[in-house]
């Protein structure tokens, strides 16, 4: 009987839905379509509000600022706004389907009605996602960093639910997963590497960015291809009425960023550039037979063309390299040298067209490429020993989405993928014109990583929300198929107007795996895909919390719990490493040697997040805690115990915070103050507590001891933690108008306190003693740093 | 290739040398624990064991040395209910009994048990019932270097015995074909297998050997095809990849089946095959 009752509720949700896609016959519906810009620079919002008061109702811009509403026929009051956007009210009757783009002026134009805007924008108890966090850009270039250099990813690791890898790393563990488990998506291309300085800065020039959004649990359909979570970053387009520019010096790099009209109105270009001069700074103190350095560099760009009302282009790239070199001359006719290259490309070619003024689409084609070499070469009287090792991931995307909305209740989100991997794990080229020989050994391997999927953001009555949606993915790799439904859903019900409860649950699948066994993030790590032997990487994930708009007060709170399982993850086997995946040896086992040095296992993370953030005012930050715990069980590590994940992380804090004391005017200067307080507790090692007599057996020479035979006895895996890591980061803005610019100077305090934390462990003797004890690296202690800004 | 990378990490250890310090967190203390190692084998002469204490780390002064425990009660017995003592021997620097006292059977089940002050140890392990010899082993010569490296390749397979969980160790020691005698101690080749999913198929190992020497005539190779336990196996597939402590990996914990402390008593067969190149 209880059967029969749901089966007729849920015949009934779906004579609803259906109902409710339909086209009513007795009222005509018009649409309201268009994009929402900012005035001036024509710059798309992304997520902006457009709401019908009246009708309690109303929709966002999609990631392409893009918007369409469709009514019935009558006379309607729309209300749009954008945080840092002056609020736009406009009145339509509306009895044809109109075309209107919205252009919002930057709110700092008009101070005083910023307050009433903040109040209109969209609020966190109004949206059916949990579990996501936009930052706005503002926030990330306020927030002091490591060397003045601002930080994408770094800021990311200051929310709830995200921690960090070590001192300075940029490298994210969303709720226990790896880094690798991250889809880090920029302009639609996925980047592998994404950082620089072996992970202590990210690639990601703050400048050249419009919105960046991570995507921790509850993942829509669209997503696909990670287990832990999705930062999607998109580039500004730039200004499309005049040339603007940015630049600055800092003590590490110096970076400009240029945009401007190709064609006024229709047409605009971005460049974004930034070097570092370390190498250079250290060369006049190297001796003249000796050169060593290390530098990288970045170059964003981006062009768009507007074909007309219903048709965009858009062409962006990303190339970065990080290279560290040495080179000694011994003598005039014998000279070594060698180094490390690493780097990412991308390239995004992407076409908006309105097919409809319900329905948008977009294409991309997309190139990425991510390559790691070392190399090594000795010349000796003309004679060339030269030795380069590579090995990286090249891909070619293939993507059409298409963005349907009905009516108010539905937003159908339907699209497919096609990507063509091209994994070199490992190769080697070899060049000895003493032997005669020039070799090189390649190890390829080429695969497909398909996807289709379909959701719907639906509203049923007032108060509730759900978005259920399904991904089909498939992976092809040397004759092996994989096929993985992966179902998604996300919900929320309105309890009040400013308090909503959410639930969601998300199955992902991953392809392509990322070993590594260092800590550091090393671009060694190898970029490897799922095959016969190794399985593709799942997990799912249920979350549920709450979220509440305190909108007088112009906070919000959200408080969300989960639980997520993880199979066939990824780890080197114990004593495993990068040296052991040499492709020479692949060429005479005809394997692949990573594969026999990895393990399969499984991984348990939960835990509660809270999060109170205030984007708008002149005091904006946020509050972020986290209590997680993350397990993990390999058959053959820790003797197949659980342990806990390296980056198990019991308690996590973090208090952000950015307040404007005044802004410039012609006749003072604007100063604005920021800090940052983080805590956690430290990570979970393994360390040696004892060493002892371990002998290895001769089988040749059974009563020989030739062997060095010392062995250490450790803690079993993971279950030392690392003292707490705190610090304090402080930041100082001081801003001027000038004739032709606005000039900023920036100073900031890395901890601030001087905090000694560990970057990691190793044995030592205690000062003036022969007894061992434990010792630390710090990496950084306090840290000033100044930098010099201009805007025009 | 890994010089680079260490030259790097040795840059690094430089730059921030000037920030290193005693730790400020509490370490984890232990007391010594004994230690007991038996490689037992019917075509061993003997049976010895090593009896010997680990060092904690620290607050310790003491690296490396560890004395051996002379004064310990150590008995060998097997499932048949027969037991020896084993005496020390000074020579071998650990308790030691020649198979004419005690002879080591396939198939069968041996138990060593130590005393000595609180402790008592006790280790068990069963004799692999078979002795599995290669079917081949081949050893060619692929190419030669003007300035006379020499580079070999050899190669080898077995039949594992179907129905048994089987355990293999290859091992491979080289020596001038002109003194026979006088191999070489340090393995040039060591590998451990199992045949899970491979049960009664035949396992093949590969390995290139460089010849720097210079010295004329062609190396030549004992390779040794052990069918262990899984105790032997477990052990040695840590042991044969623990480098030391490197606070960029992940340590490999070291194996043990002995109750009461650390170590491990364990079995093998042995085979030999000779490669004359």
């Amino acid at each position: 009987m209880k059967m029969k009752t749901t089966k007729l509720k849920c015949l009934g949700l779906l004579i609803y839905l259906f109902c409710s896609l339909t086209p009513n016959a007795q009222t005509s519906k018009f649409t309201i379509s268009g994009y929402i810009k900012e005035s001036g620079s024509q710059e798309l919002l992304l997520g902006a509000s457009i709401a019908i008061p009246a009708l309690k109702t109303g929709t966002t811009s999609n990631n392409y600022g893009f918007y369409s509403l469709t009514l019935p026929a009558g006379k309607y009051a729309f209300l749009v706004s954008y945080i840092g956007f002056e609020p736009k009210a406009f009145s339509i009757d509306l009895q044809k389907n109109i075309e209107w783009d919205i252009l919002l002026q930057p709110a700092s134009a008009l101070k005083e009605l910023v307050v009433s805007a903040e109040k209109q924008q969209a609020r966190l108890s109004e949206v059916t996602r949990m579990s996501v966090i936009e930052i706005p850009i503002q926030q990330i270039k306020d927030i002091p960093a490591l060397l003045g250099e601002k930080d994408v990813l770094k800021v990311l690791q200051l929310l709830p639910g995200v921690q960090k890898g070590g001192e300075g790393n940029s490298g994210i563990y969303v709720r226990g997963g790896g880094p690798d488990q991250n889809l880090i998506i920029l302009d639609d291309a996925i980047v592998y590497n994404a950082f620089h300085l072996f992970g202590f800065f990210s690639l990601f020039n703050g400048d050249a960015l419009k919105s960046v959004e991570l995507t921790k649990g509850g993942f829509p359909a669209r997503y696909g291809g990670r287990l832990s979570s999705v930062v999607e970053m998109n580039m500004k387009e730039g200004n499309k009425e005049k040339l603007k520019g940015e630049a600055g010096i800092g003590i590490l790099s110096s970076r400009f960023l240029l945009e401007g009209p190709i064609i006024k109105g229709k047409s605009s270009f971005l460049v974004s550039a930034r070097r570092t001069y370390f190498d250079a700074l250290t060369r006049p103190f190297l001796p003249a037979t000796n050169k060593a350095g290390y530098y990288f560099y970045d170059l964003n760009a981006k062009a768009n063309y507007e074909i007309n009302n219903k048709n965009k282009l858009f062409l962006s790239g990303y190339f970065g390299r990080d290279n560290f070199y040495f080179s000694s001359k011994y003598a005039d006719n014998a000279i070594d040298k060698g180094g490390l290259k690493w780097g990412n490309v991308t390239g995004t070619l992407r076409w908006n067209h309105q097919y409809t003024p319900q329905i948008f689409a977009n294409s991309s084609l997309v190139f990425s490429d991510y390559k790691f070499q070392l190399y090594q070469e000795s010349t000796y009287n003309g004679s060339v020993y030269a030795m380069r090792y590579y090995s990286g991931i090249r891909d070619y995307t293939l993507k059409h989405d298409i963005d349907y909305r009905p009516n108010t209740n539905h937003t159908i989100k339907v699209g497919a993928q096609l990507i063509r991997h091209q994994f070199v794990p490992s190769a080697i080229v070899v060049k000895d014109d003493y032997a005669g020989t020039n070799q090189e050994i390649k190890n390829t391997i080429y695969a497909w990583e398909n996807a289709i999927y379909a959701e719907d953001d639906i509203k049923i009555g007032p108060r509730f929300r759900l978005n259920p949606g399904l991904r089909f993915s498939h992976f092809q790799v040397t004759g092996k198929n994989y096929f993985k439904p992966e179902p998604r859903l996300s919900m929320a019900y309105k309890v009040k107007s400013d308090l909503s409860i959410k639930g969601s649950y998300a199955m992902m699948n991953q392809y392509v795996h990322l070993i590594s066994n260092t800590s550091v993030g090393l671009p060694t790590d190898l970029w490897v895909p799922s095959t016969k032997n190794t399985l593709p990487q799942t997990s799912w994930q249920v979350a549920g919390g709450i979220a509440k708009d305190f909108i007088e007060k112009n906070f919000a709170l959200s408080l969300e719990g989960y639980y997520k399982e993880g199979s066939n993850i990824i780890a080197y086997k114990e004593g495993a490493s990068f040296f052991d995946t040499d492709p020479a040896d692949a060429s005479v086992s005809g394997t692949n040697t990573w594969e026999q040095n990895i393990t399969r296992g499984r991984m348990w993370s939960y835990g509660a997040e809270l999060l109170i953030q205030k984007k708008t005012g002149n005091f904006t930050g946020w509050i972020g805690y986290t209590l997680s715990w993350t397990q993990m069980q390999f058959n053959e590590l820790n003797f197949g115990q659980k342990f806990w994940a390296r980056y198990d992380r019991r308690h996590d804090i973090s208090l952000v915070g950015i307040y404007k004391v005044r802004d410039e005017t012609a006749s003072h200067n604007g100063i604005k103050i920021s800090g940052t307080w983080v805590y956690g507790t430290g990570n979970a090692i393994t360390l040696p507590i004892a060493e002892y007599d371990a002998p290895v057996h001769q089988p040749g020479h059974p009563g020989s001891n030739f062997y060095y035979n010392t062995a250490s006895q450790y803690t079993s895996r993971n279950q030392f933690r690392m003292a707490p890591y705190h610090r304090m980061d402080f930041g100082v803005q001081v801003q001027k108008k000038m004739k032709h610019w606005v000039r900023t100077w920036e100073f900031s305090v890395y901890n601030l306190y001087n905090r000694y934390n560990p970057y990691f462990y190793y044995i030592g003797y205690e000062p003036n003693s022969f007894k061992r004890t434990l010792m630390q690296i710090t990496l950084f202690p306090i840290v000033p740093s100044l930098s010099w800004n201009i805007k025009f | 290739m890994k010089s680079t990378l260490n030259i790097w990490i040795l840059f690094c250890l430089i730059a921030f040398s000037a920030c290193q310090r005693v730790a400020t967190v509490k370490v984890p203390q232990t007391d010594p624990l004994p230690v007991m190692f038996s490689f037992l084998s019917p075509e061993s002469e003997g049976s010895a064991v090593t009896l010997t204490m680990s060092v904690p780390i620290f607050g310790s002064n003491s690296y490396g040395n560890f004395d051996p425990i002379a004064n310990a009660q150590v008995t060998l017995s097997d499932n048949n209910g027969n037991s020896k003592v084993m005496p020390y021997s000074i020579l071998n620097t650990a308790y030691y009994l020649d198979q004419t006292e005690f002879k080591i059977n396939p198939g069968m089940t041996y138990t060593i048990e130590a005393k000595f002050k609180e402790y008592t140890l006790k280790g068990t392990t069963t004799i692999p019932l078979v002795m599995v010899p290669f079917e081949e082993v081949i050893g060619e010569k692929l190419a030669s270097d003007p300035n006379g490296t020499e580079r070999y390749f050899l190669k080898m397979k077995w039949k594992d015995q179907a129905s048994i969980k089987n355990y293999y160790r290859v091992n491979l020691e080289d020596f001038k074909s002109s003194t026979p005698g006088d191999t070489n101690a340090f393995s040039v080749g060591d590998k451990m297998y199992s045949d899970e999913g491979k049960d009664g198929q035949i396992l093949s190992d590969k390995y290139e050997y460089f010849d720097y020497s210079l010295s004329g005539g062609a190396p030549s190779f004992n390779a040794y095809l052990l069918n262990t336990d899984i105790h032997y196996y477990e052990y040695h597939k840590r042991r044969l990849n623990y480098y030391g402590d490197d606070p960029f990996s992940e340590p490999v914990q070291q194996y043990s089946n002995v109750k009461g402390g650390l170590g491990v008593v364990c079995s093998y067969r042995k085979s030999k095959s000779q490669v004359l190149l």
